[in-house]
């Protein structure tokens, strides 16, 4: 039998024995391991549901526009005057701007009444234009359609509904066909979109709102102007590149002052992508630095238990050293030790959190927060890694006092208290 | 002594160091040992037996001098060497027996075995073959907390005999015994030595040192006497004690302070037994 079958058997035999309990070392890796999975498995959870979110604005470059009013006096008119945008505006938009890709616009009525058969509630409906389809991903379930041109030409009474807004009037019930009221007027339904998840949103989630041609609603609100208009723009241009001609633009026909702030808001996909680019490598920062604090924590306590474990054994290695035993004996069976005690720590942390991130996805919350956290996923290549790093601090934490008392003859040990 | 001698030491030293402080355990120590010898060592406490038998054990090496075991230089060995040595030639027994805590009767013999390279199952056979010998076998499942003093010091001699040693070292091996347990201790000794083992053991029981054919006397790291028999002033003292341990004290007190016995005698003083020198438990050096 070489030294280090010896200690390993030595390991083997005596594990368990004696005051030093060897449960506080796996539990002090399990508790690493596990906390270190349980957070990257949230954060990385929380990565996804942006990433999923960014992906639902596939909205590629689009722009949302709003009117406010002036600030500023400009060309003999005082401050405070509402600035209005009508088709014409957006028409002009379309003309003097090449790189404007398509161009629609926006009337919203806020708390609207809906009525199918019992149930009633008020939403927001949309009075918006077909390609809303395309740029706003107002994506039909299969067996409906969205908005089209002929609706609009007709002034059709057709309506949209976002997911959400089809369960709270619908249930489970088959809505495309239906006729509903909206207002005391008799709609058909002719779509519910695909569900989605949202992170750029103004006037809250779509899924929570109905849409119906702006014709429509024009003949049924009266002419009014735009709430917003929507614009996309070409690659490779960028929404930013093109904002001081589109403000120039609209100035020009409303008459206001171009570098008059108030009069025009402008909100793009772009810079919410940069915004949640920004969020996602932050967050990754903090998990980094969190994990790596996490490790480091887990990694000092163990090497601290395992440093005392074996000096409290500097005489029980002075006996053996004295009959004989190689301090390749001492430590093989000290590395042993740590080896499977760090070993098994990790496996019962991965195993635990396997089991907490299982059961968190088996919830069933459905509610805003639980989606913002999205669903956590565990990394066990990560989790491998922990306790590799930890198993390795254990062996270096355990060898190296088990090499100073291995080299110290073994009168000197057998003094040790 | 024609025959090449097992230990050989030739003006050893050893001064141990802590901090600024250095005290000279040994000075110029020089011991021919033939194998096949049985010598006891004696001496007051502090004297420097312990140190001397510790290099004796190959478990510490001198500060200067020579030292061969079997022939081969100790201070050129390297540690894997000097542990195979203590392995293979050496059985030690210490006071304090030095078992290990958690290991049963039968685990602590294997010990030495299984450092040799021994398989489990002869390892296993032979364990229980030494603690029959010392008639342990019985309690070979025990751990040492469930053994009495002069059981823990017989698993002990069992551990240091497993590999079939040519030189028992023993330091006070009956120091933390009864009298009765450490005779019997003595014996087996006795008995190892008629078998052909050098023995060489520690003890303050003169008694116990006559035993051995070879007795010296260290005193302040230096041996003050080599031979068949107590030193002379030792005798008068035991002598003393035994005759009248009251009336003796002043009388002897200058000449026990120099051969160590003070302490004995400041125990007789105190008024605890001394019911001849079978009885007269040694002070723990
Ligand atoms: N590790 C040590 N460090 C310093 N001094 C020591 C050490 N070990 C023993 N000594 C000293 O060396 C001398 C001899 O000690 P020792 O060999 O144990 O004597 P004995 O066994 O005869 O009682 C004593 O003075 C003792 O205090
Ligand atoms: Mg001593």
């Amino acid at each position: 039998m070489s030294p280090w079958r010896q200690g390993l058997f030595l390991m083997w035999r005596f594990l368990g024995r004696g005051k030093s309990h060897p449960t506080a070392v796996v539990l002090a890796v399990g508790w690493g391991t596990l906390s270190m999975m349980i957070l990257l498995a949230f954060g990385e959870g929380l990565k996804q549901a942006f990433a999923e979110g960014r992906g639902a604005l596939t909205e590629a470059n689009l722009v949302v526009l709003w009117s406010g009013s002036t600030t500023k006096a400009w060309q003999g008119m005082k401050p405070g005057r509402a600035i209005r945008f009508w088709d014409e505006d957006l028409q002009a938009l379309k003309r003097s701007i090449p790189e404007i890709d398509e161009v629609a616009a926006e009337r919203s009525s806020w708390s609207t009444s809906l009525a199918w058969g019992r149930s009633a509630i008020t939403a927001r409906v949309n009075g918006v234009f077909p390609c809303y389809e395309r740029i706003r991903s107002h994506i039909p379930q299969p067996g409906g359609r969205f908005i089209n041109e002929e609706d609009m030409r007709l002034r059709r009474r057709v309506i949209f509904l976002g997911p959400e807004l089809k369960t709270r009037l619908f249930g489970d019930k088959e809505a495309v066909g239906q006729t509903i009221m909206v207002r005391g007027v008799p709609f058909s339904v002719i779509g519910i979109m695909i569900e989605k998840r949202q992170m750029g949103m103004y006037g809250g989630p779509d899924i929570a709102k109905a849409t119906i041609p702006i014709t429509t609603y024009a003949a049924m609100f009266g002419d009014n102007p735009y709430h917003n208009l929507v614009y996309t723009v070409k690659a490779p241009a960028r929404p930013a590149d093109i904002e001081t001609r589109v403000r120039e633009t609209l100035a020009a026909r409303q008459r206001f002052d171009p570098a008059d702030e108030g009069c025009v808001r402008f909100w793009d996909t772009v810079k919410m992508r940069e915004i949640s680019d920004k969020i996602v490598i932050g967050l990754q920062i903090f998990l980094g630095i969190v994990g790596g604090m996490t490790l480091l924590v887990a990694g000092v306590g163990l090497a601290n238990m395992l440093f005392v474990l074996v000096h409290r054994r500097t005489r029980e290695i002075g006996m053996q050293m004295a009959i004989g035993a190689k301090p390749t004996v001492v430590i093989a069976r000290t590395v042993g030790e740590s080896l499977i005690l760090a070993g098994i720590g990790g496996y019962v942390g991965i195993a635990l959190s396997w089991l907490i991130v299982e059961g968190v996805q088996r919830l069933p919350i459905q509610n805003e927060a639980m989606q913002f956290l999205g669903k956590p996923t565990l990394s066990i290549p990560l989790g491998v890694i922990t306790v590799l790093v930890l198993v390795g601090i254990g062996c270096l934490a355990g060898a190296l006092p088990a090499r100073r008392a291995s080299r110290l003859n073994p009168v000197e040990a057998l003094r040790h208290e | 002594m024609s025959e090449n001698p097992i230990i050989l030491m030739e003006r050893v030293t050893r001064v141990y160091k802590s901090g600024s402080v250095e005290t000279p355990a040994l000075r110029e120590v020089s011991i021919r040992l033939a194998a096949g010898e049985m010598a006891a060592i004696i001496g007051p406490s502090g004297s420097g037996k312990s140190t001397l038998m510790n290099l004796m054990g190959c478990l510490d090496v001198p500060t200067s001098g020579l030292y061969e075991f079997d022939g081969r230089e100790v201070g050129k060995l390297s540690s894997e060497e000097m542990a195979e040595l203590r392995n293979r030639s050496i059985g030690f027994v210490f006071q304090s027996f030095h078992l290990l805590p958690h290991a049963t009767a039968r685990e602590n013999v294997e010990m030495p075995l299984l450092f040799g390279g021994m398989a489990a199952k002869p390892r296993r056979e032979r364990a229980m073959e030494m603690l029959e010998r010392v008639g342990l076998a019985p309690r070979a499942h025990h751990l040492p907390t469930q053994l009495s003093g002069g059981e823990m010091q017989r698993v002990a001699v069992a551990r240091a005999l497993a590999n079939r040693p040519r030189v028992i070292l023993a330091d006070e091996p009956t120091g933390n015994l009864d009298s009765r347990s450490g005779r019997g201790i003595i014996e087996l000794f006795r008995e190892l030595w008629k078998e052909g083992v050098t023995v060489v053991l520690i003890t303050h029981d003169l008694g116990l040192a006559r035993v051995c054919p070879r007795i010296m006397k260290i005193q302040d790291g230096r041996i003050v006497h080599d031979g068949a028999d107590v030193p002379v002033e030792d005798e008068t003292v035991e002598e003393a004690i035994r005759s009248d341990p009251v009336a003796v004290t002043s009388v002897v007190d200058s000449e026990a302070r120099l051969s160590g016995w003070t302490k004995v005698l400041r125990s007789v003083r105190g008024g605890r037994g001394v019911r001849g020198t079978r009885g007269l438990e040694p002070v723990r050096g």
